[in-house]
């Protein structure tokens, strides 16, 4: 441009052209004002290369069979920015299942995901985090986390709401290493966290109430924290831990869980080492804290169990009451 | 006219137009920059449809006869962007009416019977909003029988009850709701937070000063109140009545009533009240109701007009307190 204008006009228009710039970036406003993220706005979105998406409207898949959003590359964010995605009843709101190999870093954030077979399908992830999202209706569970064959997954989930009726867990994760479950409220699902060979994760915070089955349930699972949840209104055991070793259960809250077949507040299967303690367990259907024969070196102490249907603890031999527990 | 002043005249011409087009552009502009978030810019707004909405401007109701923004659609999400919505007396800054999945944030209420008003809502976020000026409730989640119980999370939200006898954050017929990390004050009475027959409920982490009651929670069970602080009220910094309930961490300091207590258990069971901070209320530090078969343990009072702890016949001393 520069090369095509005489001097003098050149000096004549600068203004001029320091006045277009400004039109132009003004019409760049889009871009700039998004700091350069990239927008969606259609359902069946393919997420093909690394970047930071933002939706620019609700998205509704009702009807195609297809994910709302596939996402098939490491380093992706998703703001949800408000909006909604509504996801088709057999597919999956956004899901990764459908890359070609490990994803590594998808964020979803900040948005509303309804329906479908799942909200967040993080299948083959190798570092994820769901934040700020909240989840109704889902069929199989509104997030999912499922590690890479032969790997594992970083995971952090944290200040979601989830309200999915039959879903079959809230927050449902295998094989992540290393983690946060935090701060999220879960109600009206089968169960509340559900996780399954995993280790080293901080599940803190957590309001778990009113879900079918458990509200907290560890398999296999070690090194763990379960710190300061609230668990109450499940039809399970509120907090279970099954093959899990050194998971340190404390500052929880587990009342009036209650089934027919029985309900404890804390219940530790095939449970090694672990640690209990500063629960408050009350008016489940069975006991406050029960630790199986097929469980040993565990340590409690400190808990209170009130009002449980079958009393406050069922402990059984090789395990240690550490004092205080009323 | 020699050609200086021409040239000067078609730079101010050139100017001006292009001033004229950078005004026109800048709504165009506004909404590609808001990431297809749909505008709200008139009070009385009433909002029929999923979305992401946000404010454009502060919006002034006080000549309606409406809330200044009706929610009536599920899946909304309101940003408030940083802006003040004013209600009339009588009305709200928002309102929602059995509607799920609501979002409410990031901004100012002022005036109105509520800043916030939800019936019968579940799954709600409300965050970060500030709210002054309302005549009954900062904000008012209520619901009725045979309608869904609120659900959500409320929190990061301040409360400025200018001098008046008001509630800051009133809820009724709640389940799986948090309350957390709210701060309230100068109020002339009533309740800082205000919990009727709910369950589940986590109110954590807030800050009451100035109100008549810090935390009144009632009729409610399994229900966690922990970490708060209540204090400089003129009746008591916690005081609640239900089953099952964890009350603990919280510090509750110069409540004034003397015939109040900086933590009260009024009634119900099986509650525990453990590592609490209780020092220099007009009453007792800690007062448990009789026989009601709650663990007190590991509290601390300390210079409490009324005494340390009282009611403890048919409650248990889980030992620790001082």
């Amino acid at each position: 441009m520069t090369r095509l204008v005489p001097s003098s006009l050149k000096n004549l228009c600068k203004p001029v052209l320091g006045g277009l710039c400004l039109g132009l970036v003004l019409w760049a406003a889009p871009a700039w004002a998004s700091n350069g993220r990239i927008p969606i706005d259609a359902p069946g979105t393919v997420i093909s290369a690394p970047g930071s998406y933002y939706l620019v409207a609700d998205l509704d898949a009702g009807g195609t069979g297809g994910d709302a959003i596939d996402v098939e590359a490491s380093h992706v964010t998703i703001d949800l920015n408000g909006h909604t995605i509504t996801a088709d009843s057999g597919a999956d709101g956004v899901s990764t299942a459908l890359a070609s190999g490990p994803v590594e870093n998808v964020r979803i954030t900040g948005g509303r995901i309804n329906g479908g077979l799942r909200g967040t399908y993080l299948t083959g992830v190798t570092a994820c985090r769901v934040d700020h999202v909240t989840f109704t209706g889902q069929a199989y569970y509104p997030i999912g986390v499922i590690a890479p064959t032969g790997a594992t997954a970083m995971a952090q989930i944290d200040h979601n709401i989830i309200l999915a009726s039959g879903a079959n867990s809230g927050i449902s994760g295998s094989g992540i290493q290393g983690g946060l479950m935090t701060d999220n409220v879960v109600k009206g699902t089968a169960r509340a966290i559900f996780l399954n060979n995993c280790y080293e994760i901080q599940i803190a915070r957590n309001n778990c109430s009113q879900n079918t089955s458990n509200g907290i349930a560890l398999v296999n699972c070690d090194h763990c924290t379960l710190r300061g949840n609230t668990c109450e209104g499940n039809g399970a055991n509120a907090i279970v831990l099954n093959g899990c070793h050194d998971v340190m259960v404390r500052d929880n809250l587990c009342s009036q869980n209650t089934s027919s077949t029985g309900a404890d507040g804390i219940a530790l299967y095939s449970s090694n080492d672990n640690t209990v303690d500063w629960n408050l367990a009350d008016g489940n259907s069975t006991y406050g804290l029960q630790i199986d024969s097929n469980s040993s070196g565990n340590r409690y102490s400190f808990n209170v169990a009130l009002n449980n249907g079958s009393g406050g603890y069922s402990i059984a031999a090789n395990n240690t009451d550490a004092g205080h527990n009323h | 006219m020699n050609r200086s002043a021409v040239d000067a005249k078609i730079r101010r011409l050139f100017i001006l137009i292009l001033f004229a087009g950078t005004v026109a552009m800048v709504p165009a502009a506004s909404v590609f920059a808001s990431g297809g978030r749909i505008p709200v810019y008139q009070p009385g707004t009433v909002i029929q449809a999923s979305g992401s909405y946000y404010l454009t401007r502060d919006l002034d109701g006080t000549a309606l006869s409406s809330d200044v923004i009706t929610i009536q659609a599920d899946d909304v999400t309101l940003d408030l962007n940083g802006h003040t919505l004013t209600a009339a007396a009588g009305y709200a800054g928002v309102s929602c009416d059995l509607h799920s999945n609501v979002t409410v944030r990031n901004g100012s209420v002022s005036g109105g019977t509520y800043g916030i008003s939800l019936t019968s809502c579940s799954s709600i976020r409300i965050d970060h909003i500030s709210a002054s000026g309302f005549a009954s409730a900062g904000i008012y989640a209520v619901s009725t029988s045979g309608n869904p119980d609120i659900s959500g999370v409320i929190e990061h939200c301040s409360m400025d009850a200018g001098g008046a006898s008001v509630k800051g954050i009133l809820v009724e017929q709640a389940s799986a709701l948090v309350i957390r990390d709210n701060d309230m004050a100068n109020a002339s009475g009533d309740d800082g937070i205000y919990a009727y027959n709910s369950n589940g409920l986590d109110i954590a982490g807030n800050g009451v000063r100035g109100f008549g009651t810090g935390i009144f929670v009632y009729l409610c069970n399994n229900c966690r109140i922990e970490n708060n602080t209540a204090s400089n009220n003129t009746g008591a910094g916690i005081e609640f009545d239900g089953n099952d309930n964890l009350v603990r961490g919280n510090t509750t300091n110069a409540n004034t009533g003397s015939a109040y207590a900086g933590i009260d258990v009024m009634g119900g069971g099986f509650n525990v009240i453990a590592e609490n901070t209780a020092s220099r209320n007009g009453g007792y530090g800690i007062h448990l109701n009789l026989n009601g078969a709650n663990v007190f343990l590991l509290n601390r009072t300390l210079g409490n007009s009324g005494g340390g702890i009282s009611g403890t016949t048919g409650n248990t001393n889980g030992g620790g307190n001082q």
